[in-house]
């Protein structure tokens, strides 16, 4: 996710990629090889390009739109329309109704999400995105947000994606690279960036408080903390006291054979029940199970941790694997540092 | 309405000459524009991707189309084409040639930068962004080219009459000269009546040839 202000480079690094800009100096690798050693055709065909401005053929078809990559390495017909259909299906458009229109009779919305099929199309490996949602209206921006993300679950492709929106940025990156002026600032999750930017032009970036001002907006996955210290739920309760010791941590996070949310149990508790005299023999019979959807917003999750009496939620995705936890101790930090932070106020140096 | 009677009168009695000036005045239109459309396409397409052409054939046109056309059609007896229909040919195809060339190289301009952009982008050659692009959406354009000359012939080629060109311009030709009102119309009429029909048809034509994606 590459993002900056206007005329930072942002565009201009991803159309060297496929060489529609053609760098004066250094090298861009695409599997390992130099782009300026591929053909330069055939380079393009192999990575997906979606355009800002949309840029469907308006003289063509959803169907011959979605087509073109395809057609152009030569595709029978019926392939084409079969990828066509079924492309239309992973963004659920109905394809006996969509197929032969035209993109004038298509919304925004619906013209965009032809766009990044037709990236799509001929299965590449590389998928290049400049500001593909930056023409659409809030609404509908954050709904194909919302299907870019369940797309990537499926289609798993490595993709550079321009944009300007932090808001955009941090629900969609893996990493965000930051840049200003061509050069490149911080590079970093969603997460680290928001919490530690690098210097004050990213936190100005990054805007001040953004999620005090909107903490319907902020998903918990951005915050929640993947540094936990993790156990294996079938973990005795002697073993948990040492294994915490060891790592100075006052909470463990539990996971079963399968990488799954098993629970999260303090120190406290293991502690209590380790003096206690019914003994329990395992950490999981005292494990707080309580998860959160990492969709969901940063204010639910704070809601359902305030009704709680565990010292953390586990953040979970829709398949129940753990994504991080969220909890009491550091949400307190987490909003120390979003209402002072560090770089905005000149703190006597710590020594 | 004593014009009108004797225009009547004049026509009716000059059928067989009015068809022969009606075919003949057909050719004065169908082969300048044709053979400027064949000559102009590609100089249109070639300017768009070369900018010595650009220069060139763009001011060339202009100074062609700025010369007064019945001084253009008259040049061609002292350049030594002489006189007759092929002087004729020579001068209006020289005059349909602008508006074709200027629609051709402007319609593939025009098509919108990213549009260009994207084709460029999904891995196109130069010349598939020419043929899958940029042609069938400047096609529109190119045909109004197309029209604008033939309607601008149409009336041009009653002054080929001056050279011995033949045409409906004949009847204008003498009637002028023998004050006579009625031949005058004679050939007006028909002339006036054939380029209204002229822009109508190919109007239509300009309708059919535009892709259907760009008329929703």
């Amino acid at each position: 996710m590459l993002i900056g202000p206007s005329g930072c480079g942002k565009t201009t690094t991803l159309q060297m990629i496929n060489r529609l800009v053609e760098p004066t100096d250094g090298q861009i690798l695409v599997n390992g090889r130099p782009n300026t050693e591929m053909d330069v055709v055939q380079l393009r065909r192999e990575m997906g390009y979606v355009f800002q401005e949309i840029g469907l053929f308006p003289h063509m078809t959803v169907a011959q739109n979605i087509s073109v990559v395809p057609d152009l390495q030569g595709w029978s017909a019926q392939q084409k329309q079969q990828r066509a259909e079924e492309l239309l299906e992973l963004v659920r458009m109905d394809s006996d109704i969509y197929i032969d229109r035209f993109p004038r009779e298509l919304s925004g919305g619906q013209q965009q999400r032809i766009g990044v099929l037709r990236a799509l199309a001929a299965d590449p490996d590389i998928l290049l995105m400049d500001e593909p949602f930056g023409a659409l209206d809030p609404i509908t921006r954050s709904q194909l947000q919302q299907e870019l993300l369940e797309l990537q679950q499926e289609v798993q492709k490595t993709i550079v994606f321009v944009t300007h929106d932090m808001d955009e940025a941090t629900k969609l990156a893996d990493r965000i690279v930051m840049m200003k002026n061509g050069h490149i600032v911080q590079i970093d999750p969603p997460r680290d960036m928001l919490r530690n930017p690098e210097d004050r032009f990213v936190a100005e970036f990054i805007g001040p408080r953004r999620m005090l001002q909107d903490p319907l907006d902020v998903t918990v996955r951005e915050l929640a903390s993947n540094g936990a210290v993790r156990a294996s739920s079938d973990l005795r309760l002697s073993e948990a006291m040492k294994k915490m010791r060891q790592e100075e941590s006052d909470y463990l996070v539990l996971l079963d054979g399968k990488n799954r949310f098993a629970g999260l149990v303090s120190a406290d508790d293991v502690s209590r029940a380790a003096n206690d005299a019914d003994k329990k023999t395992s950490v999981t019979e005292l494990a707080d199970r309580q998860t959160v959807s990492c969709d969901e917003s940063v204010f639910q999750a704070v809601h359902k941790l305030a009704r709680s009496s565990s010292a953390g939620l586990g953040v979970v995705d829709e398949q129940n694997r753990l994504v991080g936890v969220f909890t009491k101790t550091g949400f307190v930090d987490i909003l120390v540092e979003e209402m002072w932070p560090r770089e905005a106020i000149d703190l006597p140096e710590e020594d | 309405m004593d014009l009108l009677l004797s225009f009547i009168e004049a026509a009716s009695a000059r059928q067989e000459q009015l068809i022969a000036a009606f075919q003949a005045h057909l050719l004065l239109v169908v082969v300048p524009v044709s053979a400027a459309t064949v000559v102009s396409i590609p100089l249109g397409i070639w300017a768009t991707r070369n900018e010595v052409v650009e220069a060139f054939a763009i001011g060339v046109a202009n100074v062609l189309q700025t010369i007064p056309s019945l001084a253009l059609l008259a040049i061609m007896i002292p350049l030594g084409v002489g006189i007759g229909r092929r002087p004729a040919y020579l001068a209006l195809f020289l005059y349909a040639i602008l508006p074709i060339l200027r629609n051709t190289y402007t319609g593939i301009k025009e098509v919108d930068e990213p549009l260009k952009q994207a084709a460029q982008g999904v891995g196109m050659t130069d010349l598939q962004v020419l043929r899958k692009v940029e042609l069938p959406l400047a096609v529109p354009v190119i045909m109004a080219g197309i029209r604008t000359s033939t309607v601008i012939i149409i009336g041009t080629a009653v002054l080929a009459a001056y050279i011995g060109g033949g045409g409906f311009g004949e009847f204008i030709v003498t009637g002028l000269s023998t004050i006579r009102d009625d031949l005058i119309l004679v050939g007006a009429v028909p002339s006036a009546l054939l380029a209204l029909l002229g822009d109508q048809l190919l109007g239509f034509v300009e309708y059919l040839v535009t892709p259907k994606g760009l008329k929703i």
